[in-house]
């Protein structure tokens, strides 16, 4: 029952996506699970070419992965549906906004096409931009071969930068392989590499136990040296060349995002024989950073989150993707990921205003005066270029250091300052009950490790809790709680603990367990199981309750998509006419009437409120799924 | 619920208080008479208005969508043969501009990386694989002028919230009369096919608004 509302909502999703005849393969896919091509005809009832011709286009846009096996004496292929990637379409307009908030519209741009097209060759990718990007400057009035030439450079370089940050990452033949799969092929390639060293079963699969999950983190998140899917330039445009093609791009109207073309990365590019996809673990990573922000913006306030924002991003090359196994074993074994106030406030931008944002003590009567003198200084510092702001700043820089002040060029005093109070924010992370950040050591002005998974776990109770309290008030969310925390207690014992009677609360317990929030255990004191001589225990599942609420939340989503497929229905005839090929986008307004134009603009309004409360219902569901 | 017992409504007289024989002695109970409704008014919750983010990745994801269903993958089911629906299936020269959908994805189109599918499927993704070589595929690509597109979009929407109706009308009050003359007739919709059969006299058929009602006298 649970599957049955997520097959739902990701038949959905293809559907509104890629179409009718794609739904329907991945239906009978979700619904049957496995099956070889001659089932899939058979059950969906289509024509066996535009099976074929169907899952051509799930399996490049990955959401169908196959497998051959061996049966008797011919091999099988088998297709399976990649669910969770089903589900992450919804996340397509998230991933373009993020990306361009980071690499400008190139970059997204980049991303975009990536989407669109789910894996692609690196040469063929940069061959089909090098055709579309001449065709514009075409259009602009100057056709010049020097144009494509930097046009391709740019954006090779905006494709390693992508790919460094993981934004894109490289394909193999294991990855169209179903999880199933994968791991018996990892097994037994590993039985064949132990079975020399030991010939006791129980021991060897112990070994293959102990070496499965990195073997399958390697397969799944990829090499991760930094020179992987790299390789040497080749003898690019000469650098004189360069600056004057720069010019022409301006000139051409082409606004590019100037890239560092002068690097010393710069000897190296991107392999072009390699296979990308876009990443969606990184994508979560940034998600799931954004929701920590958010949090602590709730708690802490605008400018603390700020910092921790700051922080996160400083930690972010690093964390390869969310619940990660490896890297959680090796933070028991003491190598947490740290970042240090002084590495911080070296990438701290200058346009978060720390200045005023912690109330000092009142004894510190000096510090007023030396706060707006530095106020001052900065508002003259800011009209400078930042990179002499990194200039100033020294490796032995130590905040601890007691320089004579004076003495101290102003812009590293300046530093100072706002080093402190970045090292205040931080601690005011670190005292918070939800324990944002923790301190490490105090190398480095104090060294801050996260604990995602800690800070996770809150969030998703969090979450449970807000639902419970919008649905079933206020009472509830405290037996929630209470439950929560003493474990599984009587309906008398609750009563206690919550300070009421039990007569109050019957019908809130009635109502959580029905609900899938709370669950009963039943006691019974005599062989017979008599009710009136069986203990009637409540209890809090968290893993339970996250299930149920999860799926709750997909049937909202279902039925939110289902109401805007019907809104659409209602206006087809309207849809249809703004979709005509002879009117040019943007210019449905010469051909609509009044009321026509103002149902349009209704069932515009009504698409986006509808979707963004599916982007919301979706935000839910990453904190309590993927997180 | 119990009654309280039989013989309660008789003794009702004889209570004290709210007069109801079987009101116990807590004063917050009271006894409710009126006919409760079946479906009592539950307001239903209303959405929080959306935040700028929350528009532009909404915009960002229609706008992704609307790409698809203009590329090669997007696909609409076959309609079952011999199934016709008079009114709907018939040429008409007002459905020369309706946007075709591509009932089967245009596979010919770009280059694949053959070793990522199953071997069955090769002769799907290449089906002349014998002339392969000799003509160079190329990838769709949605080009920049994709983005620029977005970005009127997001432009648009978030001026939707200013003065947007005022501005409208003020333009376009003229094109509209025009507009509204042509479409006067026509209110019950063009699809109606049945009118047609009944009016004698048919000089609006097919009048579009690009003016083509002589090629149809």
């Amino acid at each position: 029952m649970s599957q049955k509302n997520s097959a739902e909502l990701c038949t959905l999703l293809v559907k509104e996506i890629y179409g009718d005849v794609s739904s329907k393969v991945t239906q009978v896919l979700l619904q049957f699970g496995r099956l070889p091509l001659p089932l899939i005809v058979r059950y969906s009832k289509l024509p066996e070419k535009i099976v074929k011709q169907t899952l051509v286009v799930l399996i490049q846009q990955h959401l169908v992965c196959h497998a051959l096996q061996k049966e008797g004496q011919r091999m099988v292929t088998y297709y399976e549906c990649d669910w969770l990637r089903m589900y992450y379409l919804l996340e397509s307009g998230r991933i373009i906004q993020v990306t361009e908030e980071r690499y400008g519209e190139e970059g997204a741009s980049i991303i975009n096409n990536f989407l669109q097209l789910g894996h692609a060759r690196v040469s063929d990718f940069l061959a089909a931009y090098g055709t579309s990007t001449l065709r514009q400057a075409r259009v602009n009035g100057a056709v010049n071969e020097n144009l494509k030439i930097a046009a391709i450079n740019t954006l090779k370089a905006k494709l390693g930068e992508l790919y460094k940050a993981r934004f894109l990452v490289q394909v193999k033949e294991q990855h169209m392989r179903p999880h199933t799969d994968l791991v018996n092929d990892i097994k037994a390639d590993l039985r064949r590499q132990f079975s020399k060293e030991t010939a006791v079963e129980s021991r060897l699969n112990k070994l293959i136990l102990e070496h499965l999950p990195q073997r399958l983190r390697d397969i799944e998140v990829g090499d991760v040296s930094p020179m992987s899917g790299m390789k040497r330039k080749g003898g690019g445009a000469p650098e004189i060349q360069i600056r004057p093609i720069k010019r022409q791009k301006k000139a051409a109207d082409l606004s590019y995002i100037g890239v560092g073309l002068g690097d010393d990365d710069d000897e190296y590019e991107i392999d072009e024989e390699i296979v990308l996809r876009v990443n969606y673990d990184k994508f979560l990573v940034l998600f799931r950073n954004d929701e920590l922000v958010a949090l602590a913006k709730d708690r802490m306030g605008e400018t603390t989150s700020l910092v921790y924002r700051e922080v996160l991003k400083a930690m972010e090359s690093k964390v390869l993707k969310c619940r990660d196994p490896m890297m959680e074993l090796s933070e028991e074994q003491g190598k947490k990921l740290k970042v240090s106030t002084l590495e911080l406030s070296r990438t701290f931008p200058d346009s978060i205003e720390l200045e005023g944002t912690i109330a000092d003590a009142p004894k510190a009567k000096g510090l007023n005066g030396s706060s707006s003198k530095s106020k001052k200084r900065k508002v003259e510092s800011d009209e400078e270029p930042d990179a002499m702001d990194l200039d100033s700043d020294d490796d032995d820089f130590d905040i601890s250091e007691d320089e004579d002040e004076d003495d101290m060029n102003p812009k590293a005093k300046l530093k100072k300052r706002r080093m402190a109070i970045m090292k205040q924010h931080l601690e005011l992370l670190a005292q918070s009950s939800i324990k944002f950040v923790r301190l490490e050591s105090t190398k480095g002005a104090g060294e801050w490790s996260v604990n995602y998974k800690e800070l996770m776990a809150y969030m998703r109770q969090l979450e449970i809790e807000k639902i419970v309290e919008e649905r079933f008030g206020i009472k509830a969310t405290r037996l929630l709680r209470i439950c929560d925390e003493k474990g599984k207690l009587e309906e008398k014992q609750l009563a206690a603990a919550a300070l009421t009677t039990d007569k109050d609360i019957r019908a809130e317990l009635g109502r959580l367990h029905a609900a899938g929030h709370l669950f009963l255990q039943e006691l019974p004191r005599t062989a017979d199981r008599a009710a009136s001589r069986t203990v009637y225990l409540w209890y809090f599942d968290r893993e339970k309750a996250r299930q149920s609420v999860l799926h709750d939340i997909y049937k909202g989503m279902s039925r939110a998509i289902q109401r805007i497929e019907s809104e659409a229905a209602l206006r087809s005839t309207l849809i249809a006419k703004v979709n005509r090929t002879d009117i040019a986008e943007g210019e449905e307004g010469s051909v609509l009437s009044t009321t026509e134009r103002k149902e349009w603009e209704r069932w515009r309004q009504i698409q986006a409120h509808m979707w963004a409360q599916v982007e919301r219902m979706d935000r839910q569901v990453l904190i309590l799924r993927d997180f | 619920m119990s009654r309280g017992g039989r013989g309660g409504r008789g003794g009702g007289g004889a209570g004290r208080g709210g007069g109801t024989p079987w009101a116990t002695g807590d004063p917050d109970v009271r006894a409710e008479f009126a006919v409760s409704e079946l479906f009592p008014h539950m307001p239903p919750p209303v959405q929080r208005s959306l935040t700028k983010d929350e528009r532009s990745t909404v915009h960002r994801f229609l706008a992704f969508r609307e790409q698809v269903h203009n590329g090669p993958l997007y696909t609409i089911e076959l309609k079952k043969k011999g199934v016709l629906n008079a009114f709907e299936d018939v040429q008409k020269y007002s459905r020369k501009y309706e946007k075709k959908r591509q009932k089967v994805p245009r596979l010919d189109a770009r280059p694949y990386v053959k070793e990522l599918f199953p071997e069955e499927l090769h002769l799907t993704l290449d089906p002349h694989g014998a002339t392969n070589g000799t003509t160079r595929k190329t990838l769709i690509i949605n080009t920049l002028s994709a983005l620029e597109e977005l970005e009127d979009g997001k432009n648009a929407e978030e001026e939707e919230e200013g003065a947007k109706p005022g501005a409208e009308d003020a333009d376009a009050d003229d094109v509209e009369e025009e507009i509204e003359d042509e479409f006067e007739e026509d209110e019950e919709g063009d699809y109606n096919a049945d009118r047609y059969f009944m009016e004698d006299e048919n000089d609006d058929y097919g009048a579009d608004d690009d003016g083509v009602d002589g090629d149809w006298q």
